[in-house]
């Protein structure tokens, strides 16, 4: 399946790869937007910047604006999400964490995926019933 | 060209620190993407077919080539599975086998001491016996300071041959 890249963020190569509690995702972002319709997988690197994802390995990042300009360092470790204001650019770096006890990007072939939500459809929750028995309570 | 800038480094990343390092193998959590792409072909006539039912000549056409090549994707999984299975019946043989040669050769080994044992604990037999009658002799004839060493040294030599000797349930 071939789709378009996401140039409202920049995917920088994985930094620091296998170093525990400093491998990190690093991300430009390039217009303002909101970080809910976007998330990371983890896939396995083939030809011409490809990649094929691993079953069971997303992270989300949730709801929040951030600006042109601001960088998000995804740190797979656990941790503390925190903000910082880089003085170079004013902008923000903001860190958070995919909460992983080991680091996943040892291996090369072993990169991140940048994807966006474009369309969900949501599996409805069942709701609740009455409860009615027949017989006897103790 | 679009100027790519330089990393910032956050002054606190806010990690806890209790990361460990991951293995430089494909990490054994990340699970194979195999499920729908194990066959593209009958995925790829599925979909035309499934898209456009005369896609292949006619709807006729169609639904028998998505048939057919499901039915022999299904044969061909069946068989895959089969000689993994058979492969992983193969390993454990030859694991089996390579222990039975180990034991195979330890057993030869215990055999060959076993003869090798066995003539010398005949020789000190013999040897031994031989001594204390002659020891014998040096009494008889008053000769104490010749028999005394000699009747030590038959007994130990018959007592030593005598228990090195291997047994049976040795073996």
């Amino acid at each position: 399946m071939i789709v378009s890249n996401i140039p409202e963020l920049f995917l920088y190569p994985v930094e620091e790869r296998g170093k525990p509690n400093q491998e990190r995702i690093v991300i430009l972002v390039n217009e303002t937007i909101n970080l809910g319709q976007y998330g990371i997988m983890v896939g396995y690197a083939g030809v011409n910047q490809s990649a094929t994802p691993f079953q069971d390995n997303l992270f989300w990042f949730g709801n929040g604006v951030v600006n042109k300009g601001d960088w998000i360092m995804l740190f797979t470790g656990k941790g503390e999400p925190k903000s910082d204001i880089w003085l170079d650019a004013g902008t923000k770096i903001y860190s958070v964490h995919w909460g992983r006890d080991k680091t996943m990007f040892t291996n090369t072939n072993v990169v991140p995926m940048l994807f966006r939500i474009d369309a969900i459809n949501v599996g409805i929750a069942p709701v609740d019933v009455p409860q009615l028995s027949i017989g006897k309570h103790a | 060209m679009v100027e790519i800038p330089d990393i910032p480094t956050p002054s606190d990343t806010g990690a806890d620190g209790q990361q460990i390092q991951g293995s430089n193998d494909i990490p054994t959590e990340l699970m194979e993407p195999s499920q729908l792409s194990r066959f593209p072909m009958v995925n790829a006539i599925e979909g035309l077919a499934a898209a456009n039912n005369r896609v292949f000549g006619s709807e006729a056409t169609s639904k028998m080539l998505v048939a057919t090549t499901s039915h022999f994707a299904g044969e061909l999984s069946r068989s895959q599975d089969d000689t993994t299975r058979l492969r992983q019946q193969i390993d454990i043989l030859r694991d089996e086998k390579a222990d039975i040669s180990s034991r195979n050769a330890v057993l030869n080994e215990r055999i060959a001491s076993f003869r090798s044992n066995r003539h010398f604990s005949n020789f000190g037999i013999f040897a031994g016996t031989t001594l204390i009658g002659a020891c014998i002799e040096f009494f008889q004839n008053d000769m104490a300071t010749y028999g005394i060493p000699v009747m030590i040294l038959g007994t130990i030599l018959l007592f030593l041959s005598w228990f090195i000797a291997p047994r049976r349930g040795d073996q």
